[in-house]
């Protein structure tokens, strides 16, 4: 028997910068769906005064000094005691999360605010601005996107309604341009693209050696299409900017053909270039519903592999990141995966993290983006 | 006499072959029965034991162990031989003449050692 791994558990939670004497247990999670990361710590006495949330708490943990980091940054957002035995968990949540709880009491028209257009990343940091609790320091410049002036073709489908979060209205221009937003584990908010799975060398891999108990995989295709279709906003007089790929798989036969076409249909009225209902290009400025559809095809004209992975192992992970989950013994999977949720937990029981993948579908190129 | 030592501390005892046992599973386990010469060591000892720990075994390869609360591993030295081992509970049995203690240490093994 080899000399065994040995691993000194460190969990260290500060509440408005004073560090908790009586953690029990703490647990967190970064995922790209939900935007903002969640923790959850169980003490047991409240570190604040009754009424006295939405204090600053973050949590640096690990099970070796190296990786001892911050694992979660956010504000304190309930507090649930328990009688007995006696606990408190004090429940928290990334600063994201209040862009979710903000909405403009009045509509704002799109043209007063952007008179000459503007990009995905300029809508994503004003609408983060706008959120009283962020800050206003967010620049188009903070984020990753597709850099295309939006806004000059049809506005009025870009204006923003009163009583939409500012969440919300993220998510649409996420959805318009197959971005997603989400707040890291240090409380930074970042944006990436996923779609298929990346052709570059993965971030890090997984093997049986660092998989628990509990590790599962699937792959289906139960979701899968041979055609993307896209539908943008809709012109009157022109009907709705239009845009299709077509593929082919071996069990559905090529999307070309009407007959065996399975189609993926896709709706943003924030797309405002494509083709006319008769096939002809609208040549608009803005979002191309062809472009779009051609991303989409490829993340869904596959076979789709997903896994959920409990591991020991306490690196600095996060969504986005790619994964070569090298399980093809055990789980039929041994390819690049995307993460997109990334859990961590310290208990009695030590340290274990887990993550959610997802890939499948033709590589793609992809940077890494900061975890 | 046997020890247990973890850095600068070091526990000083005799280990008894009636009482002691092995067991063997993910880690292996050395139950040794032991008889502390006096209340010092006594005191030592239960400063060297690791309350909370956590085993995980990955579906391939070697078991790790996370030392949530205690000191984790140290050098024992038994009439079995020298290994490193992670004290995991330690109940005191029998109160003796002369301060003296008859006790029940459970160690978990950390190198490779067939004694």
């Amino acid at each position: 028997m080899p000399p065994l791994l040995v691993r000194q558990v460190t969990c260290e939670v500060r509440v408005n910068d004073v560090l908790l004497t009586d953690v029990i247990s703490a647990k967190g999670e970064v995922q790209v769906d939900g935007g903002w990361p969640t923790c959850s710590v169980v003490v047991r006495d409240s570190p604040v005064s009754a009424g006295a949330t939405d204090a600053h708490l973050t949590v640096d943990a690990g099970a070796t000094v190296t990786t001892l980091v911050t694992r979660f940054n956010g504000r304190l957002r309930k507090i649930k005691p328990t009688g007995f035995p006696r606990g408190i968990e004090l429940s928290c949540m990334g600063t994201l999360a209040y862009a979710n709880e903000w909405a403009p009491d009045l509509d704002l028209e799109f043209e007063d605010l952007f008179p000459d257009g503007a990009t995905d990343q300029e809508l994503v940091a004003h609408a983060l601005n706008m959120v009283p609790q962020l800050g206003s320091g967010f620049s188009a410049g903070d984020f990753s996107g597709r850099g295309v002036v939006l806004g000059l073709e049809m506005p009025e489908a870009f204006n923003w309604n009163k009583g939409t979060s500012a969440w919300s209205r993220i998510q649409e221009i996420d959805k318009a341009t197959l971005y997603r937003t989400y707040q890291t584990r240090d409380g930074s908010i970042k944006r990436v693209k996923m779609i298929g799975h990346p052709n570059s060398t993965p971030d890090f891999t997984l093997g049986p050696a660092d998989c628990l108990e509990g590790s599962v995989g699937s792959r289906d295709t139960e979701r899968t299409r041979n055609a993307a279709v896209v539908e943008g906003v809709n012109y009157a007089k022109d009907g709705p900017a239009r845009g299709f790929a077509y593929g082919a798989n071996a069990f559905q036969g090529s999307g070309d053909d009407p007959t065996t076409r399975y189609p993926s249909k896709y709706s943003s009225n924030l797309i405002e270039n494509g083709l006319d209902p008769d096939d002809d290009p609208l040549d608009n400025l803005g979002l191309d519903a062809m472009v779009i559809a051609a991303e989409i095809l490829p993340d869904v004209n596959k076979e789709f592999v997903e896994a959920t992975i409990p591991s020991w192992r306490d690196d600095v992970h996060g969504p986005g990141l790619t994964c070569l989950l090298d399980m093809l013994d055990r789980l039929k999977i041994g390819e690049p995966m995307w993460v997109v949720r990334y859990q961590w937990e310290v208990t009695e029981k030590g340290w274990i993290a887990t993550y959610g993948m997802t890939g499948g579908g033709l590589p793609q190129t992809y940077t890494p983006p900061e975890v | 006499m046997s020890t247990f030592t973890i850095g600068g501390m070091v526990s000083t005892f005799r280990d008894r072959i009636q009482g002691s046992s092995q067991g063997v599973a993910d880690i292996w386990e050395l139950t040794l029965s032991v008889l502390l010469p006096d209340e010092p060591n006594w005191i030592t000892m239960l400063s060297q034991v690791t309350t909370k720990h956590g085993i995980h075994v990955p579906l391939g390869g070697q078991a790790i162990i996370d030392v949530v609360n205690g000191p984790g591993s140290g050098t024992l030295v038994c009439g079995l031989g020298t290994t490193t081992a992670i004290l995991t509970s330690l109940n005191r049995n029998e109160y003796l003449p002369r301060h003296q203690s008859l006790a029940t240490a459970q160690f978990l093994i950390l190198d490779a050692w067939v004694p």
